[in-house]
């Protein structure tokens, strides 16, 4: 058998890139604070410099990124298309999920904090806009599952492994505390895990990014057009 | 061909038809905040949001990040090389 000599050099940038990853707020938290920025300015800021994490997790997996877009252009449709029905098979029982959440939990939506979040977009709408739709579904792709994608072969390993980890901290940085935790996680759960089946069966990163982008044009655009409103 | 065609026109009504709150809202600008979180009980976004001055964030942070590497290194370790 070949020996890969690449293994301890990918798992060492995979570590620093989830490092980065979960290190950066508050490293912009510290030097905020260090120079005195408060407020909205803040919050623009934070949003602006996310992106910039970006390019250094990007520049970081140039050559396979690079490798990804061009089999995608090679192959847009094939894999548009075999994910397109992975995604909207995942989205039915996403919503049914939610909807069935709901019913049976009639009060569970006062536990779920979404003053975290809509915070932020009553401040800066359409900067929040903007991340939530490039900025978050790219580096979380990348984060979550792009450096599981080097060491883990096993389709439904990786399914379920990336599949839990990403809708985890979703929903534990927002209600960890909240008793209804382990119920709220489980949508979450559903849709990643057909995020990260997209990804595998295309063997591409693309596919999974667009159809998540897609996703969360939904939501944001719903609290985009309901802020401006208010 | 065509028929094939014709199903990918098919996809925006059927999503209209799945998602009509949301074609409303966006059409008459008339959803208000409660309507807002009404509506992300089914569509959550997808994104994770970290409020940096909440320490029991940090506790959260720090305890997944050393899960995710823990189980980084085990699948790098264990799993067959390709």
């Amino acid at each position: 058998m070949k020996k890969n000599n690449n293994q301890p050099n990918k798992l060492f940038l995979s570590i620093i890139v989830i490092l980065l990853y979960f290190l950066w707020p508050y490293f912009l938290t510290e030097i905020f604070k260090i120079l005195n920025i408060e407020g909205t300015i803040s919050l623009t800021l934070r949003l602006i410099l996310n992106f910039c994490l970006l390019g250094i997790v990007i520049y970081t997996y140039r050559k396979d990124l690079k490798k990804y877009l061009k089999e995608f252009k090679k192959s847009n449709k094939k894999m548009m298309l075999s994910g397109l029905k992975i995604f909207i098979v995942g989205l039915i029982i996403y919503m049914l999920a939610n909807l069935i959440i709901n019913i049976l939990f009639s009060n569970a939506l006062k536990y779920y904090d979404y003053d975290s979040i809509y915070a932020v977009f009553v401040k800066v709408p359409l900067l929040s806009m903007i991340s939530t739709i490039l900025y978050y579904p790219i580096i979380e792709e990348i984060v979550f599952k792009k450096t599981f994608k080097e060491f883990i072969n096993n389709k439904w390993l990786f399914v379920i492994i990336t599949g839990l980890i990403n809708p985890f901290f979703q929903t534990a940085l927002t209600s960890f505390n909240n008793p209804l935790f382990i119920i709220y996680i489980i949508p979450n759960i559903i849709l990643s895990i057909t995020f990260s089946y997209i990804y595998y069966k295309n063997n591409n990163i693309i596919p999974g990014i667009i159809y998540r982008i897609i996703y969360n044009l939904i939501p944001t655009t719903l609290a985009f057009f309901a802020i401006i409103n208010l | 061909m065509k028929y094939k065609k014709i199903k990918y026109l098919l996809l925006p009504v059927v999503a209209m038809l799945i998602l009509p709150k949301s074609v409303l809202a966006i059409s008459y600008n008339e959803i208000d905040t409660s309507t807002l979180i009404n509506f992300n009980a089914i569509f959550q976004i997808g994104a994770v949001m970290n409020d940096t001055s909440n320490s029991s964030n940090l506790n959260i942070v720090i305890g997944g990040m050393i899960v995710i590497i823990l189980i980084l290194i085990g699948t790098a370790m264990f799993a067959p090389k390709k």
